[in-house]
């Protein structure tokens, strides 16, 4: 924690708390992402990983703690404040989330027309959307179907969707779940080069250690709500906890 | 015991769902007037929501009528009451048939759609997506479809009478010798405004509840694509339901005021 | 976007279509209940409207001209009815035409008939109010037909009685009808008239030829014809005369004669003396009564030889001795 301290925080969890019904699912978590930095989370599966990014663009209300990215708190947010957060924050879902009843071209445009203001009013998006295309190697498929496309693509599609807009911040929900290892491979090599390229900060959820062990550049393990341990993967790896090992020997 | 506590179970559940239809309605209607509306998905909608299933609608009303007049002449012609067939499948198509068989065929067609395609767009994320990309999913999705139903059905309705008209004219013209003129004649006259227009207010209603059914049972679906299923086949079985309690209420509502 | 637009003109197509399918329905039945077009609101008033309802068609020579536009009850035996009437059919209408209310059909919905008015009958105007004409009722209708009916069942029930005495034989038409002695006499009449007029027309027939035979000489009348028989016979006819003439003297006396008996037996018979008597006495009245018997021979053998000597008296007249003795007789009886 010490390295990073220099580093600015982009963002902020302080005591996160989030309930359903009777079942605690984040028990107080804590989590700072600094610029530039890759940040894998790692738990199991229901461990609240995937809730824990939700709370932070505000796609699920969280019960209790402090959320604050790039200097706004989430909770004192206007629409302003939620327009430019989701501006600035990428979310990649787990299954690309492409829509299915849109052409890639206008799955690619979807989050361009909307948020207008980093780019204003566009009236032709082709060089953007084919710029983003360019950037996950899919430039042929702009007028191809979801349906028409396979697994990686479709992860990649809703990587250059994530893209287009140049957020400053990427969220990876599990990326390589469902895919094959050398596409997972493929995938994971895409995210370190936009990653260098753009110079966004990023987190990574994820439970491939292969996926962690090449794009982490601080760990979290996310255990009962609160996060158990955190270190680089080397280190963690290294530790002789049950609990810590057990994510790493599988 | 166990019986009696299933009972009150599904009397809670059905009440909860009441409840949570009716606040989704709620939001419908404030999410409706506010800004920014979104004119194209509109328009996307009304398209496919109207132009297809008009070549359903249109087959189905087609054969109703002619089913319809073919069933009834021979009784009819027993009676010694022949000339009054145009006017008898006037008015049934027109008041009853025409509207509440388009309505469930779109219950079937359109609700079941809506409430898949919101469903499966729940379950992969497409709505969160779509959150996160700065677009009110609930604006996007439900009152674009809500309000092209709302107003599609109506006019599927017009154009299902129509036709069902056709199909039982066809059957006088063959059976009968009965020129179109004659027929749309006789028709019109036994027509009335308490006919038409009560019956296409409710097809109004008709619309905005295969909507809002189909969007309330997609939107809140839940356990994966197993849930998608399950919302398609709510959403058709519940609006069905729906049609046939708006269609009652209109029926009194419309006798209270003709 | 080619798509999109493409999509957006059949989406247009698809909404103009159905509104105009609305829109010409919405017409046709507008159409039918002559809401469109100019039309005159013209009013009657009725005591009852017998379930016409806002809606109804108004018609004129047969013709569906109008609806009945509002209904109002002014107080409970006057109703106001306002039509609304095409301008073109108001026209034709007077003032003095007059508004029913009747059936259309005897199951159908009611109606507004109006009736033509005289050709002097002003024409009428907007807001005119129209004389109405209370109608008939099916019911009513029914009231009377029943009235009539058992009306018709009592005759029906007379008419039984009588025709039943009729067949009987009972009074004049029976007895006429059931008498078979009455036909027979009736037929013998009538074949008797028969004969009787065939007889006459044979008589007739003779009496034809009769009087055609008349012109003749040798007959008798042709005979009298003759001039100078005709004087002969004058001179003897002026004899017979004079003779007759003294004869009708002897008559005359013998005439008085017999009163003065007559009288003298009606004397006897009414007198109450002896000879009545006499006449109520059986044995005497039998021997009167064969002596007037036998008075009355003698009356009628006196009469009988006064006429034999009429006779002889005219016989005597043509004789040649006598003629000169009756001529001067007849002369001095002109004489005097």
């Amino acid at each position: 924690m010490a390295q990073s301290e220099s580093k600015k925080s982009v963002i902020s969890i302080r005591n996160l708390k989030k309930y359903f019904g009777q079942h605690m699912v984040l028990d107080g978590f804590d989590l700072d992402l600094y610029e530039g930095e890759s940040l894998v989370i790692m738990g199991k599966s229901g461990s609240g990983k995937s809730v824990m990014i939700k709370c932070l663009v505000g796609l699920v209300p969280h019960d209790n703690g402090t959320i604050n990215i790039m200097g706004r708190d989430l909770d004192l947010a206007d629409e302003n404040d939620m327009d430019y957060i989701r501006t600035e924050v990428g979310f990649l879902f787990q299954g690309s989330a492409l829509y299915d009843s849109m052409t890639v071209r206008e799955n690619l445009e979807f989050p361009l027309r909307r948020h207008t203001r980093k780019f204003g009013e566009i009236d032709d998006a082709t060089p953007l959307v084919l710029e983003a295309l360019r950037d996950v190697g899919l430039e042929d498929a702009i007028d191809l179907m979801p349906e028409e496309l396979s697994g990686g693509m479709k992860r990649r599609i809703a990587l250059a969707r994530t893209l287009i807009l140049k957020p400053a911040i990427i969220l990876y929900d599990e990326p390589t779940t469902g895919l094959d290892p050398i596409t997972s491979k493929e995938i994971v090599m895409l995210m370190k080069r936009i990653q260098e390229q753009y110079k966004t900060s990023s987190i990574i959820i994820t439970h491939d250690v292969d996926c962690a062990r090449y794009i982490a550049d601080r760990m979290i393990l996310l255990v009962d709500g609160i996060n158990y341990a955190e270190g680089t993967f080397a280190q963690l790896d290294a530790s002789t906890d049950p609990k810590i090992q057990a994510f790493f020997k599988t | 015991m166990i019986l009696f506590q299933s009972w009150r179970q599904n009397i809670s559940d059905f009440l909860e769902e009441t409840g949570e239809l009716a606040f989704f309605a709620g939001r419908f209607f404030r999410e409706v007037t506010r800004r920014p509306f979104e004119f194209k998905e509109l328009l996307r909608q009304c398209y496919n929501i109207g132009n297809r299933s008009l070549l359903l609608v249109a087959v189905t009303g087609f054969i109703i009528g002619l089913v319809f007049t073919l069933q009834s002449r021979p009784k009819m012609m027993e009676l010694g009451a022949e000339a009054w067939l145009p006017s008898m499948v006037g008015i049934s198509i027109v008041r009853e048939i025409g509207p509440i068989i388009t309505a469930l065929i779109c219950a079937g067609r359109i609700g079941s759609g809506i409430g898949a395609e919101i469903g499966s767009m729940r379950v992969t994320e497409q709505i969160d997506a779509m959150e996160v990309s700065g677009t009110n999913p609930f604006k996007y999705l439900v009152v674009t479809r809500i309000l092209a139903t709302t107003l599609m059905i109506p006019l599927l309705v017009v154009m299902s009478d129509f036709v069902a008209l056709m199909g039982s004219w066809l059957v006088e013209s063959i059976k009968g010798d009965v020129s179109f003129f004659y027929y749309f004649d006789e028709v019109f006259v036994s027509l009335d405004f308490a006919d038409l227009i009560p019956s296409t207010v409710k097809t109004f209603f008709f619309g905005f509840a295969i909507g809002l059914v189909g969007c309330f049972k997609g939107y809140n679906c839940k356990h994966g694509t197993a849930g998608v299923g399950v919302a398609a086949n709510s959403a058709v079985v519940e609006t069905s339901m729906v049609l046939f309690i708006i269609d009652f209420v209109s029926v009194l509502v419309s006798d209270l005021i003709f | 976007m080619e798509k999109s637009t493409q999509q957006n003109i059949k989406l247009g197509v698809f909404v103009i279509t159905g509104i105009l399918l609305f829109m010409a329905g919405m017409w046709m039945i507008g159409d039918k209940q002559h809401l469109f077009g100019n039309m005159v609101s013209v009013y009657s008033v009725f005591s009852n409207t017998n379930g016409l309802r806002e809606g109804n068609n108004v018609r004129y020579s047969g013709i569906n001209v109008g609806t009945v536009r509002n209904i109002q009850l002014v107080d409970d035996t006057t109703i106001v009815v306002e039509m609304s009437i095409q301008t073109d059919a108001v026209k034709h209408m007077k003032t003095d035409a007059k508004a029913a209310i009747t059936s259309d059909g005897l199951v159908g919905n009611m109606i507004v008939n109006i009736l033509h008015g005289s050709p002097k009958g002003l024409r009428v105007e907007k807001g005119d109010t129209l004389p109405s004409l209370s109608r008939v009722r099916t019911d009513e209708m029914l009231n009377t037909l029943s009235v009539t009916n058992e009306n018709a069942a009592l005759l029906t029930a007379e008419l039984l009685k009588i025709t039943r005495q009729i067949s009987e034989g009972k009074g004049v038409v029976g007895a006429l009808l059931r008498d078979t002695s009455i036909t027979l006499d009736v037929k013998a009449t009538i074949s008797q008239i028969r004969e009787a007029s065939r007889k006459a027309s044979v008589t007739l027939q003779r009496l034809d030829q009769t009087i055609a035979s008349l012109d003749q000489k040798n007959t008798v009348i042709g005979f009298l014809k003759d001039t100078l028989t005709t004087n002969k016979l004058k001179k003897t006819t002026q004899n017979v005369q004079v003779a007759s003439g003294q004869l009708r003297d002897v008559i005359t006396q013998l005439e008085s004669t017999v009163k003065n008996v007559n009288s003298t037996v009606s004397e006897i018979r009414d007198s109450k003396g002896v000879l009545h008597q006499l006449t109520k006495d059986q044995k005497m009245s039998g021997d009167v009564r064969q002596a007037i018997t036998e008075l009355d021979s003698t009356l009628i053998q006196l009469h009988s030889a006064g006429i034999r000597v009429n006779e002889t008296l005219e016989a005597l007249r043509y004789h040649w001795l006598l003629k000169g003795a009756f001529k001067k007789m007849e002369k001095e009886k002109v004489k005097e």
